[in-house]
């Protein structure tokens, strides 16, 4: 063991973490919000659409995210390049910053795993729930809003959570497109001095302390959300 | 005279199922109504056209003055005559993530923009004559059938509808706490509010309606008065039903003829 490396190496390391926080938060939020979006869609069987985002779904899900990666990372810019030069435009793709097609690629990815989490928890909350709250008068966003979704999220939740826990992970997948977030801050440091150990064992307590840390979270918030299937309350 | 309920011509098929063949029903203000029939005769189905649950596929529906075309309304017509009535449901389906409560609230607060106070203030009086003033902040999972079943009862209530539709309110419920929900109910109908009832509590119907309906085949096949339907029914189907029902023979002999 290289001390001296750790010492000079953690803090440096601990510098990424932001990084890989941003992306984790961004391709949660949009996912998220694009999976529940693609989940009322199908659910609500708007034709076309639905079949196009079932289809899309299940790309997502069945491409290894390395490959999504690869293809918003080198497609994506080209298909812009040369989408701008046909209309006669000159377009510096190279300026847009190797962090956001890792979130793009992530955001798309997640949307895929939550659109099916949502589907399937709101499936999950019976029909009569929504019965109800059109017998007292509600209109269907106000039932979806006040009535289903809260239940929903009480079972969605415990898959969430694991969804997050997994997108922690899959941001070290930035190493391969040169974002420096965790893991290629660790391997790029101890490239000079061939420390690699060091830096995985560093980077493995990293990432353990971050999972640990919203797995606590996620467990706080579903004993929050779960709260009504309690048997006796305060 | 002035209806608070017409249903005229209700037709409603499930494929080639045709559950309702045509149903006419109008209700005065006040009557309690209860519709009887074996399962499948349609009746449940009837109670939900009535506030589009289950919108007919012929036939107009009004309710308090509201005349809405069970084919072509708007969603505005059918949020109206949903906003008049009130319904009692067969699983009670309370909202499983609020309170009692907050169930009670609930379509004050969203639907009818009551202050939150003063719809906790009136949500709390209406709980307590229904007899939960111990459970307003326990979720429904935690209370029993019957217990539910009323909290049901107050959240249909609180919304002042010209009429509620009560679906087989007991059928759900344990043996021992058919009686508490039946008793709740009795004490609702004694305020003169306008009620139809799907039940097969046969002596229930006989002690609170002031009309038994009695449906088979998607059609009503008799109606009138309590003694009239329960005791002295003229068609054999009616007879056929009680019989089975009640397992004993009803109306004095009459039931041998034809």
């Amino acid at each position: 063991m290289d001390f001296q490396f750790i010492a000079h190496a953690f803090p440096e390391i601990c510098k990424a973490i932001p990084i890989t926080l941003l992306m984790t938060f961004a391709s949660a939020f949009f996912g998220w919000l694009l999976g529940l979006i693609v989940a009322m869609v199908r659910r609500s069987k708007v034709p076309v659409l639905s079949q196009i985002f079932a289809v899309l779904v299940s790309f997502n899900r069945s491409v290894p995210s390395i490959i999504l990666l690869y293809i918003a990372y080198y497609v994506v810019p080209a298909a812009i390049y040369f989408y701008a030069k046909s209309i006669g435009k000159e377009i510096d793709v190279s300026v847009i910053p190797a962090v956001i097609y890792s979130i793009a690629a992530l955001t798309l990815n997640q949307a895929a795993y939550a659109s099916e989490i949502f589907r399937t928890s709101i499936d999950a909350v019976g029909e009569g729930q929504v019965e109800a709250a059109l017998s007292v008068g509600m209109t269907k966003t106000q039932a979806m809003f006040r009535i289903i979704f809260p239940q929903a999220l009480a079972t969605a939740i415990p898959n969430l959570s694991g969804l997050f826990i997994g997108l922690i992970k899959d941001t070290s997948l930035g190493y391969y497109v040169g974002v420096y977030e965790i893991t290629s801050t660790a391997n790029i440091i101890s490239m000079p001095t061939l420390n690699f150990i060091e830096a995985y064992i560093m980077t493995t307590i990293i990432y353990e302390l971050l999972s640990f840390l919203f797995n606590r979270l996620f467990g706080a918030e579903e004993k929050h959300l779960t709260r009504f299937r309690a048997r006796v309350t305060a | 005279m002035k209806y608070m309920v017409e249903l005229h011509n209700i037709k409603k098929s499930f494929g080639d199922n045709h559950v309702l063949r045509g149903v006419d029903l109008d209700i005065m203000q006040g009557e309690v109504v209860v519709i009887l029939g074996p399962s499948g005769s349609g009746k449940t189905t009837l109670l939900r056209t009535i506030n589009f649950l289950d919108p007919a596929d012929e036939g107009t529906v009004s309710v308090g003055g509201s005349t809405v075309d069970s084919q072509h309304h708007t969603k505005g017509q059918m949020l109206e005559l949903r906003r008049k009535t009130a319904m009692v449901f067969q699983n009670y389906n309370l909202f499983a993530n609020k309170t009692i409560l907050q169930n009670v609230m609930e379509g004050l607060v969203t639907v009818k923009k009551v202050p939150k106070d003063h719809a906790m203030e009136i949500s709390k009086q209406i709980l307590d004559k229904v007899g939960l003033s111990d459970k307003y902040d326990f979720y429904p999972s935690s209370l029993s059938g019957g217990q539910q079943q009323r909290a049901g009862i107050a959240r249909a209530l609180i919304l002042d509808p010209d009429v509620i539709l009560f679906d087989e309110p007991t059928s759900a419920l344990d043996p021992e706490l058919v009686g508490e929900v039946l008793t709740t109910i009795k004490n609702v109908a004694a305020t003169g509010i306008t009620m139809i009832i799907v039940t097969h509590e046969i002596a229930f119907a006989k002690e609170v309606a002031s009309r038994v309906v009695f449906m088979e085949g998607g059609v009503i096949v008799e109606q009138g008065k309590p003694d009239e339907i329960l005791v002295h029914p003229k068609e054999l189907r009616t007879r056929q039903f009680l019989s089975r029902i009640t397992g004993e023979h009803l109306g004095e002999g009459e039931e041998e003829s034809q």
